[in-house]
């Protein structure tokens, strides 16, 4: 019998969760590789639209279930879909982005069937005996447990964002709607009310600036540097603290971890719950006054000098050879 | 509107920085560590007695570990915690998040007369988050995730402010309910510490072994558990080049525009 | 118009932290004129309410307890005491900043207001040779911890060693004093903190003490006696033995050209009136011009960082910090020397975001320079 991986793709108002196209991307790399098959969970309302496309991320087949109570994500709903389909068709594995609806939801199922749940892996893959293998950070990320399910199906693991890249590289999906049968009277948890902004996920940024205490809250020359070399900004945690920016770009252990190529770090002395943000980072660069910041020991380049000085005449140089 | 039992869960966890790494025998060496209350949970306790102060009702703590874990215990008790549970059995090491549920959930079970569990988002060692979702399914309740704030509407309804990405969603759910609490959504408060003195010196922890819950070994432990670790590895920060650029700040500007066209070719 | 209710206790129990003198004032309101974060409190206001017991806002938190508008009250009142009698009331009803409940919470964890690791506190003296001796030297946890204020410790240590001092440091059990604890009105852990840290300065049996922070000073030589703990010796601020060691020769500093002006701290000058002494052991530097600031020894500006404003990060008083720079910088010196660890860690990241150029230095640090 194919062993089949499934995939529970979140989204949110039809908008799909990037990550998920992440960990679909992944899961069909293994299955490519195994021969196994990837079927994609797609529940939403009017989302069936989406569902071929989920093909090109690498499901070989996308089950929809439509329903406005499944609009966007609720636990117990969410629950009770997920829950009957695995039971009806009991596949090996279950994959989820570790978003908090993944890791929400997988943590409920995996007590409902029994089974092992790895959680927030940053590497999964199966072995030769079929067990799923997967690389578990834990204390704040200093150290990894490498973790073997033994028991249970499905197997199941939810996956850190921004580990894998999404790639289509494969052909459109089979597409099955499912009907879901959901008693709105019977729900325990019902929502009142939503508030969202469009908000910038700068985990996912490839080129980020960040400003630090040293900018005194003045931005404007972070946000000229970050434009000119298309990179998204970022702010430390003071900054964020006294309001000069939303916390959804603090970077740092409370805030966003970032997965860039480059991160320029301007004013920002280098706490440890800063640094904890940017350890995935390729190349770190960092402008500070002081010689001494602790920030030189996480930087690749570390220019000494004042900011206020020193970035207006980087921003001219980048812009001669854009003209030239 | 009154409650009865409010039961926060508790882990006393590691500072992960002071936890160090032993790449000899590939094992984690926390004894040098400084213990502390996991920071979540400290949130989770936090609401607990502000809903106790508000709605009245007991604040019991319940938690799943060793002996030495009873000072961090009765620290929760100075904090104003009316009662506290530990479940302490040698048959419970190794146990992975599916045990742990299952033991916390039968210890709340026994506790009886819940309105709300509250537990940490997730702990600062583990960090799954798992054992939340995971509590209510055995206990058949609804649950909600990453919450900052709770109030009753009415009796047996409650309304709770859930963080999503971008914002928040305000959801009710019916009591009893478990939710999970974001961590830093309060500013826990310092012990009374003659309260703190009175629970040291008076105050009697109950102390449960999983033979109490009705539990047998097979149920947790390596045994009970659905997950195994094969080993450990050290995930070291990278290398950082650590090259220092100094002069006057056209000379700086110059070789950064120089490190940066390259950087972003490449 | 609201209605008050009168609070004979609150007003006995401010009363007594006054020591009687908040019945002195009379509405003249030279305090607020005078008060250098005004007007984000009206300190008159707060003295007023306080007389009839209560306490309507929380503006005694944001006060830095600088005194400075005790030396311009024509009646003697105990302003910063009041002040923080009103701390006590206000954390008894939860009404405590948050930022003041964390860092009670990081002391009380790791020892430290930065909640840096316990072990950590004593890597600033690696490298330093053998310590042990029967002056204790109580070293402040910004002092231990904070990698530029770390050079000022181990400047201390290097002078006191070329004295011939023998110096217990970096010593086992050494923690916190609760200067922020004792700010933030917690008074129970206070109490069983100050204990235990008499208890470990006990077993070293030492003759003398010796603070490098005023607030440790302020806090083991004022504070704790009234909380059942009573340090086993006499404790002096380290400028105060400097200064006998220069003028009695033991210590030959050298030369040092600069033109510095000396910022006299709050907790060492206005709380604890030790105003010459640091500026006998810059005087005793060769070729070092002392001048003084417009506001100078008991009229001294506040850096901005007393109070526990240090850690509840409070805004207001970044103007105050300023203010004091510009003084500074108005006298033509290159160097502000102090003896304060807040002090320095005020001034230093306020120059950091501002175009002011100005060296911030300790009083031991210029004077150990002139030594090399």
């Amino acid at each position: 019998m194919t062993k089949e991986i499934w995939v529970f793709v979140e989204q949110d108002s039809g908008v799909i969760e990037e990550s998920s196209l992440e960990v679909l991307t992944r899961a069909r790399e293994i299955a490519d590789a195994r021969g196994f098959r990837v079927t994609a969970l797609l529940l939403g309302w009017n989302v069936r639209g989406l569902a071929a496309g989920l093909g090109r991320y690498g499901a070989h087949k996308v089950v929809v279930v439509e329903n406005p109570i499944l609009e966007s994500y609720l636990s117990e709903p969410y629950a009770e879909v997920v829950g009957s389909l695995v039971r009806e068709r009991d596949p090996d594995y279950l994959l989820a982005s570790a978003t908090r609806n993944g890791r929400d939801l997988l943590g409920r199922l995996a007590v409902r069937f029994r089974t092992g749940l790895q959680a927030h892996v940053i590497h999964i893959d199966i072995a030769e005996d079929g067990s799923l293998v997967g690389h578990v950070p834990g204390f704040g990320g200093n150290i990894v447990a490498v973790v073997r399910n033994t028991r249970g199906r499905p197997q199941m693991a939810t996956v850190a964002l921004g580990v894998y890249r999404p790639r289509e590289a494969w052909s459109e999906a089979e597409v099955e709607l499912v009907e879901a049968a959901i008693d709105p009277a019977k729900l325990r948890v019902r929502r009142v009310e939503r508030v969202r902004r469009e908000t910038p996920d700068i985990s996912k940024s490839r080129r980020v600036v960040v400003a630090g205490m040293g900018t005194g809250g003045d931005l404007k020359l972070v946000y000229e540097l970050a434009r000119l070399i298309g990179a998204d900004v970022g702010v430390t945690r003071p900054l964020a603290d006294i309001g000069v920016a939303p916390r959804d770009i603090q970077v740092g252990s409370t805030g966003v971890s970032l997965n860039a190529d480059i991160a320029i770090v301007v004013g920002a002395s280098g706490a440890p719950h800063f640094v904890s943000g940017i350890r995935n980072v390729k190349r770190v660069i960092a402008v500070n006054k002081d010689p001494e910041a602790p920030m030189l020991e996480y930087s690749d380049y570390y220019a000494v000098g004042d900011l206020f000085e020193i970035l207006p005449r980087l921003i001219e140089k980048l812009r001669e050879v854009r003209a030239a | 509107m009154k409650l009865r039992n409010i039961i926060v869960t508790m882990k006393v966890t590691p500072k992960p920085e002071e936890v160090r790494f032993d790449p000899v025998t590939k094992t984690v060496d926390r004894s040098k560590a400084t213990n502390e209350i996991n920071p979540a949970d400290k949130n989770a306790l936090e609401m607990a007695l502000q809903l106790r102060d508000r709605y009245g009702g007991r604040v019991i703590v319940v938690s799943m570990g060793p002996p030495f874990w009873e000072p961090f215990l009765k620290l929760a008790v100075a904090m104003g915690a009316d009662d506290a549970v530990l479940v302490s059995d040698k048959a419970l090491a190794g146990s992975d998040t599916l045990p742990t549920s299952l033991t916390l959930a039968r210890a709340i079970e026994k506790i009886g007369d819940y309105d709300i569990i509250l537990t940490g988002e997730e702990s600062s060692d583990g960090g799954t988050g798992q054992v939340p979702p995971g509590i209510a399914e055995w206990l058949g309740i609804p649950h909600v995730t990453y919450v900052s704030h709770i109030e009753l509407v009415e009796p047996g309804l409650a309304r709770v402010k859930r963080t999503i990405k971008g914002g928040y969603e305000i959801l009710e759910v019916k009591l009893p309910f478990l939710a999970s609490v974001e961590l830093g959504c309060n500013t826990p408060r310092f012990p009374d510490f003659r309260r703190k003195r009175w629970a040291e010196r008076e105050f009697k922890l109950k102390v449960w072994s999983i033979a109490d819950l009705g539990l047998s070994p097979e149920d947790v432990g390596f045994k009970g558990s659905a997950t195994a670790v094969d080993q450990l590895l050290e995930l070291k920060p990278p290398e950082r080049l650590k090259r220092v650029i100094r002069g006057s700040p056209e000379e700086v500007a110059e070789e950064l525009a120089r490190v940066l066209r390259e950087l972003l070719a490449g | 118009m609201a209605r008050l209710r009168l609070d004979f206790e609150t007003r006995g129990r401010l009363l007594e932290a006054s020591g009687g003198t908040l019945s002195l004032c009379y509405q003249c309101g030279v305090c607020t004129a005078s008060c250098l974060i005004s007007p984000a409190i009206s300190v008159r206001r707060v003295i007023r309410e306080a007389q009839i017991g209560v306490i309507r806002r929380d503006d005694a938190w944001k006060c830095l307890t600088c005194r400075y508008c005790e030396v311009t009250c024509p009646r003697g009142v105990r302003i910063a005491d009041v002040m923080l009698g009103s701390r006590l009331i206000l954390y008894e009803g939860k009404r405590a900043p948050e930022r003041l409940v964390e860092t009670l919470w990081r002391v009380y964890e790791t020892g430290n207001p930065l909640g840096a690791p316990r072990r950590d506190r004593v890597v600033w003296a690696k490298g330093l040779e053998a310590r042990g001796g029967e002056v204790l030297l109580y070293t402040c946890c910004m002092n231990a911890y904070d990698r530029r204020l770390q050079r000022v410790t181990r400047s201390l240590v290097e002078i006191l060693s070329k004295a011939g001092v023998s110096v217990a440091y970096a010593w086992d059990g050494e923690s916190c004093c609760g200067d922020v604890v004792y700010n933030t009105g917690e008074v129970y852990y206070l109490e069983e903190l100050a204990q235990a840290n008499v208890a470990s300065m006990e077993k070293l049996k030492p003759t003398l003490i010796v603070t490098v922070s005023p607030h440790c000073y302020n806090m083991l030589t004022r504070v704790y006696p009234r909380y059942g703990a009573k340090p086993p010796a006499p404790v002096v601020h380290y400028t105060v033995l400097l200064a006998e060691l220069v003028t009695s020769g033991r210590l030959k500093p050298g030369r040092l050209e600069a033109t510095v002006t000396y910022h006299d701290p709050c907790y060492l000058g206005r709380w604890n009136g030790v105003y010459e002494e640091p500026r006998t052991v810059l005087q005793h530097i060769d070729g070092l011009k002392l001048v003084e600031m417009e506001h100078n020894r008991s009229e001294s500006l506040c850096c901005g960082g007393g109070g526990g404003a240090f850690w509840s990060e409070n805004l207001e008083a970044r103007s105050v910090t300023r203010l004091r720079l510009r003084e500074a910088i108005n006298t033509g010196a290159q160097t502000m020397a102090t003896a304060c660890p807040y002090c320095i860690r005020m001034f230093e990241d306020e120059l950091k975001i501002t175009k002011y150029t100005l060296n911030i230095a300790d009083v031991v640090e210029i004077l150990a320079s002139s030594m090399r």
